[in-house]
């Protein structure tokens, strides 16, 4: 299985570099648009020494963390973002359903997106500096921490792009209110969570919880406490968090195929 | 029991309906009300292994809607579908793994790759033994003569082209069962040619079953012993071609050459579809009356130079009835 995604998946990379000027230029185009938004992040920091009590380097922490997640998200699970909506409306979702694997792993090794490298790089460099600039006690168990919470956050942005994909089954469209969890959420969660007021925080948290993509561990890292009582600990949560949404997402996937209509010839 | 068992299938659809007046397009988004669009309304058929079946009807009959229920990809709303023992929407994986499906209108193919790339990213998709996979590419390479375009990415192939690869990609598994949903839609009579010569040699050599949906009246006729007419999600014929002709063919065509040309020609429970000079082309029912009847008839009031009695074709049969749009 896992050799076969990597087959598809080499195949649309491959596709992809049969254009290979336009390739290169919307992999730097994407990390420099990408770029802008830490950018715009830092310039705050300028006008303001910290916000919610946090640091320039402290919150690219936040940023770096959740960038990268959400440019695994967009890489892995593009099958389900617009080519999906595609598939929908031209009603090629049926060449899917006639092989012998799972819609949803034929949807996921339908597509990879190379280009959001760009969005990974500068996310990482972002993460980079602020590692250099915080006093972090590093232990064996806090090093683990970045890479889980990383791919925790991943798979709770990957079960938001699966739930807009899903709800193509009913409306042939992914509505566009998606994004704001999606790119929304990407944004918002790159300020401290402390911030928000009530209600965004629990959504955030156990709704669509794409907070656990970096605040609790941030919280573990820089030993901060949470101003409304977050344990610090909540952050070797993430996995379960990630676990528990995709699962959800992929029953909801579940009962879309199945709902599948189809299009008239 | 039969390769294929249909009963009772039915399949509707839920449609938004759109409303008029003020405003039409927010309340259509608000409040939307849906009314249930009946597809298929009552199917039923048997297959036998082996069988080269043409699943016939006019546009909107239901005949793509019963291939995709058939294959797995559409869930009934109601009735049976067995194939092979399995019930496809159900199993659908151990289910496509028996079948090859080919859709006239999209390809199954890796658009921006080489052709050959498509062919073994299904060997690992299908798991197929390498040299298996190998001897049946070489045939169906030589068979369909894809040699010279396997190199060629997908998008770059021709229609016929791209028909002919997308009929061996659905074939290298060795399926049981091949569904072919307009097979030969809008390709030239050359490639059209090509592809009905393999689909019987396929049928005759391999032993796969065909089902096949199709327009083009030649298909069916080159390829199909058997045919199943379905207008309006049903049924309304399941048998020979000759056995169609003879049932809803009731219009015969008796050709008379006078001897000499006549102004008025008149012959009971006949009418007159043509003139030509002498010659008069008599349009009759089977039902009222017989070429022999209708002959003693004719030769009786007029003198007769000759005459040939026109079977209607079936080309003509179908047609009536894909424009009739029923029968009944």
């Amino acid at each position: 299985m896992v050799s076969l995604y990597f087959r598809l998946i080499g195949a649309r990379i491959r596709a992809q570099m049969q254009y290979k000027v336009s390739f290169w230029m919307d992999l730097i185009g994407f990390g420099l648009v990408t770029g802008l938004e830490f950018a715009s992040v830092a310039f705050l920091f300028g006008h303001f020494h910290a916000i919610g009590g946090w640091t320039l380097a402290e919150v690219a922490l936040l940023y770096g963390l959740t960038s990268i997640a959400y440019s695994f998200a967009e890489m892995f699970g593009r099958g389900f973002d617009s080519p999906f909506e595609r598939m929908m409306q031209q009603g090629t979702f049926d060449t899917i359903l006639i092989r012998p694997l799972g819609s949803f792993f034929l949807v996921l090794a339908s597509e990879f997106q190379l280009m959001r490298l760009g969005r990974t790089t500068q996310a990482i460099l972002v993460l980079g500096y602020a590692l250099l600039q915080l006093p972090i006690v590093w232990t064996p168990a806090r090093l683990l921490l970045l890479p889980l919470t990383i791919v925790a956050g991943a798979a709770i942005y990957t079960g938001l792009i699966v739930i807009g994909a899903t709800i193509c089954f009913w409306t042939i469209k992914t509505p566009e209110v998606i994004n704001i969890f999606t790119s929304g959420g990407a944004e918002a969660a790159s300020y401290p969570l402390s911030i928000y007021n009530g209600w965004i925080r629990s959504t955030f948290l156990f709704i669509v919880p794409i907070a656990f993509a970096n605040y609790p561990a941030a919280l573990l890292l820089l030993g901060r406490t949470d101003p409304y009582g977050l344990p610090g600990w909540l952050a070797w949560a993430a996995p379960v968090a990630g676990a528990l949404f995709c699962a959800a997402a992929l029953g909801l996937w579940r009962v879309g195929v199945s709902k599948y209509q189809s299009v008239g010839n | 029991m039969s390769l294929i068992e249909v009963e009772n299938l039915r399949k509707s659809f839920s449609v938004a309906v759109r409303r008029g007046g003020r405003f039409a397009a927010l309340k259509t988004l608000l409040a939307r009300e849906y009314r249930e669009v009946s597809a298929v309304a009552s199917v039923s058929f048997q297959v036998a292994a082996g069988e080269m079946v043409g699943y016939i009807g006019p546009n909107g009959a239901g005949k793509s809607t019963t291939i995709k229920m058939l294959t797995g990809i559409l869930v009934p709303s109601g009735g049976r579908i067995t194939i092979d023992g399995r019930v496809p929407h159900q199993q659908r994986v151990d289910h496509v793994r028996r079948i090859g499906v080919v859709f006239g209108q999209r390809t199954q193919l890796w658009w921006d790759l080489p052709t050959i790339e498509s062919f073994e990213l299904l060997r690992y998709i299908y798991r197929i033994p390498e040299r298996r996979w190998r001897a049946n590419l070489d045939a169906f390479t030589e068979l369909l003569e894809l040699g010279p375009f396997l190199e060629t990415p997908v998008r770059q192939l021709s229609l016929g082209q791209r028909m002919r690869a997308d009929l061996a990609a659905a074939l290298l598994h060795d399926p049981a069962i091949l569904f072919l949903d307009e097979p030969t839609i809008g390709l030239d009579v050359v490639a059209k040619e090509r592809i009905r010569q393999f689909l019987a040699q396929i049928n005759r050599e391999r032993g796969v079953t065909v089902i096949l949906t199709t327009h083009d009246l030649e298909d069916i006729a080159r390829l199909c012993p058997r045919v199943v007419l379905i207008d309006h999600g049903r049924v309304i014929y399941d048998g020979g071609l000759e056995a169609l002709r003879m049932r809803f063919g009731r219009q015969r065509t008796l050709v008379v050459d006078l001897d000499q040309e006549l102004n008025g020609v008149h012959v009971a429970n006949a009418e007159i579809a043509r003139r030509e000079g002498p010659r008069v082309w008599l349009r009759f029912d089977r039902e009222a009356t017989t070429a022999a009847a209708l002959i003693a008839d004719v030769a009786a009031r007029y003198r007769i130079r000759d005459l040939t009695v026109e079977e209607p074709e079936i080309e003509g049969v179908i047609r009536d009835i894909y424009q009739n749009g029923s029968v009944m």
